[in-house]
């Protein structure tokens, strides 16, 4: 995969590289084959008038030396354009061999792509062979593994058996799990009916201690000569049976006098009338009551 | 009431309805209570001299002074379950059986000068703790004023205002004489009738006497002149001094709370009225100007005020006055006989003899609504007299052998008859708190 995927990027390239040579010879060859200019041919215009013979031998002279001169010109240019031609023919060949150069490279290069294809595909080839030895041992190995697996299968299968049986075994203690719970729940419900049946009892009931101590200990409270307009906090503590076994002012009144009559009026209703129970006196707090006296 | 009973078991409910087992401690709130007298044992007084007698049996004259009040109950002696005479000694939990609230346990010693040290000690047995405790020097004289002393801080410790037990009395006895002629006789005694103390005899009638306000002085009428006259005596002295004899009638002096000045009733200008009369400049000014009968004038505790009998509506009723003179206005609207006034000290009453039905009865009228509570339960009771403290009324009822002294406390709940006096008890008047 990585090799095919090299190759594949080593061919771009080298067809990269011979399109660019390509096109820059292409450009060379352009310049070198711009038209070629046509040299300056001057004309010369012969005006036909009558001279003198000297004149005329001089003009003769001058035009034979013109001649001449132009003979020598031409054949200067002549030599010159044979020059440059040889020249130009020179570079064309040069330009030629360069160029059979080129293709010589060109074909070498692409010899030596053909070759290089040549070995790569010889390569894959060499792959692909591995690549079957490779599937064959996979294959091989598949067996192996295949006789593997069902030998693990049946293990597995085993062990699931195994499990599956375990797992019965504890969605059983699960299911007995559950019903316990929901037997537990149900009891649970039961209970708290029973607590909030009881609770509704205890209200009651409570109301009912507390009338009962408000009769008894209003009776013992004495108002006489007490000023009005006074009120007075006292906490109480009681027995199981209700007897007062200590009495704290929290807040008096700040007159000495109706705090004592309303200590008094506690302690004088001892015992206060409280159910002799000891659920009951637990469950109602009735260790601590407070008595506020304010007539 | 019944609301208030509502309120607090509602109270109750909202603590138990709170979240939790019942973390909250019950609150009972005491709305109302009883007003019934307060238990009171009074244990009879250790006395130093184990052969003799104590010469004043105290805790009786206490015992006597707390129940006469109407406000305690004591024991009787022969109930008392133990003798304690100091503090280490008391065993609450007999107390407490009897449902004693207090205790005074106190005792008699006769010191080296012959006179005696009283102590003693007031406790409260539910809270097991001394309230008050005093040692006071006496002398056999003065035993039964240690006493009501005694009594009067047994009631201030526990009703919260001062006794009015050490105080004493004024009255006039009406007694014959053995050609069967009216003796009568001007007498000061203690609150409880003891130690009763001629001040004045007459075979003429003495009529309304009244302290001055520095329980020195006594004001009264005699007619020894034939005449009605107004004397002022010393009590201690016996000086005297005449100080209203004008033609007509002289009567009803009251002595002003300033204790300058003596409103009095004065016919000399043709009809009844009330005239101030100033002591030190022997001044008189006219109150009261109107054809009725117009007398019995009280003072008002600050001395501002005036109240008298008169009968210009008719019938004889309440009528106020400004003590500068002015407009009366008639206070008593209740029944058709209301006479007789005295301010209770609060200033917020009137004691009044109320007649109605042919029954003259003791009642408080209240200067604020009008309205007058009926206090006694005879038919003919007249004089009344506030305590200085405003918690009793010592007044006269008419029983089987003429006028006795009786003593009501102010709610009604407690009146006795106190029947010492020989003969008739006319026109008591409840002298001032003295100092100790």
């Amino acid at each position: 995969m990585h090799l095919s995927w090299w190759i594949r990027i080593r061919s771009i390239w080298y067809a990269l590289a011979l399109h660019i040579i390509a096109a820059a010879l292409l450009v060379f060859s352009f310049s070198f084959t711009e038209p070629i200019k046509p040299t300056h041919m001057d004309v010369s215009i012969v005006n036909a008038v009558t001279v003198d013979k000297a004149q005329v031998d001089k003009e003769l002279q001058r035009l034979k030396q013109e001649e001449e001169k132009k003979k020598l010109e031409e054949k200067q240019r002549v030599e010159e354009l044979q020059k440059q031609t040889e020249t130009e023919k020179k570079k064309a060949e040069d330009l030629k061999k360069q160029r059979l150069e080129e293709e010589k490279k060109l074909l070498e290069t692409q010899k030596k792509k053909e070759q290089e294809q040549k070995l790569r595909e010889e390569e894959q080839k060499k792959l692909a062979l591995l690549e079957k030895e490779k599937q064959e041992l996979e294959e091989d190995k598949k067996a192996q593994a295949e006789a593997e697996r069902k030998k693990l299968e049946e293990e597995q299968r085993k062990k699931e058996a195994e499990l599956k049986k375990q797992e019965e075994e504890r969605l059983k203690a699960e299911a007995e799990k559950k019903r316990q719970e929901a037997e537990n729940a149900l009891q649970a419900q039961l209970d708290a009916e029973a607590t909030e049946s009881q609770r509704q009892q205890d209200l009651t009931l409570q109301q009912q201690i507390a009338r009962e101590i408000y009769n008894k200990v209003s009776r013992n409270f004495n108002q006489t000569g007490l000023p009005e307009g006074l009120a007075c906090t006292l906490r109480v503590r009681l027995l199981p049976g209700g007897d007062v076994v200590d009495v704290a002012v929290t807040r008096s009144s700040g007159n000495d006098i109706f705090d004592r009559r309303a200590l008094t009026a506690v302690q004088k209703a001892s015992p206060l009338p409280i159910p002799n129970d000891s659920a009951i006196f637990e469950r109602l707090n009735l260790r601590d009551v407070t008595f506020t006296f304010k007539p | 009431m019944f609301r208030k009973y509502i309120y607090t078991l509602n109270l109750v409910l909202i603590f138990c309805l709170l979240p939790g087992k019942y973390a909250y401690a019950m609150e009972i709130i005491i709305d109302k209570g009883v007003e019934k007298p307060i238990p009171v044992a009074i244990v009879p007084f250790g006395w130093s001299q184990a052969a003799a007698l104590p010469p004043v049996d105290i805790a009786q004259v206490i015992s006597n002074d707390l129940t006469r009040s109407g406000r305690f109950i004591t024991m009787e002696e022969k109930d008392i379950p133990q003798r304690p005479t100091d503090f280490s000694a008391v065993n609450f939990r007999d107390w407490k059986l009897l449902g004693m609230e207090n205790l005074l346990v106190g005792s008699l010693v006769l010191n080296n000068q012959g006179n005696y040290d009283v102590e003693f000690r007031l406790i409260d047995v539910y809270k097991e703790k001394q309230i008050a405790g005093f040692r006071i020097p006496s002398t056999q004289a003065q035993l039964r004023r240690t006493a009501h002393e005694i009594s009067d801080i047994v009631y201030e410790k526990l009703i919260g205002i001062r006794g009015a037990f050490a105080t004493r009395i004024v009255y006039v006895t009406v007694n014959k004489n053995q050609d069967g002629t009216k003796r009568f006789a001007l007498q000061v005694s203690d609150a409880d009738g003891y130690n009763p103390q001629i001040l004045l005899e007459s075979n003429e009638p003495i009529l309304s006497p009244t302290w001055s306000p520095d329980g020195r002085n006594l004001a009264y009428v005699s007619f020894e002149g034939k005449n009605s006259a107004i004397y002022i005596q010393d009590i201690q002295s016996g000086a005297r001094q005449k100080i209203a004899s004008n033609p007509g009638i002289n009567s009803a002096p009251a002595w002003s709370p300033d204790g300058g000045r003596l409103a009095m009733t004065l016919s000399k200008d043709g009809n009844p009225e009330i005239y101030i009369f100033h002591i030190a400049s022997k001044s008189l000014r006219r109150i009261t100007e109107n054809a009725a009968i117009d007398t019995e004038p009280a003072w008002s505790p600050d001395g501002r005020m005036l109240a008298f009998t008169s009968d210009r509506g008719g019938n004889p009723q309440i009528y106020e006055v400004s003590a500068e003179g002015g407009q009366p206005k008639r206070i008593s609207f209740a029944g058709p006989y209301n006479a007789g006034s005295e301010f209770s000290p609060d200033g917020k009453y009137i004691a009044v003899v109320n007649g109605e039905g042919g029954a003259y009865r003791i009642g408080l009228l209240n200067r604020a609504t009008g309205q007058v509570s009926i206090l006694t339960d005879t038919r003919q009771d007249e004089s009344p007299s506030f305590a200085p403290n405003g918690h009793m009324i010592i007044y006269t009822t008419t029983g089987a052998r003429g006028n006795a002294l009786a003593a009501i406390s102010v709610d009604g709940s407690v009146h006795q008859r106190l029947g010492l006096q020989d003969g008739e008890v006319r026109e008591p008047a409840w002298g001032p708190f003295t100092n100790r």
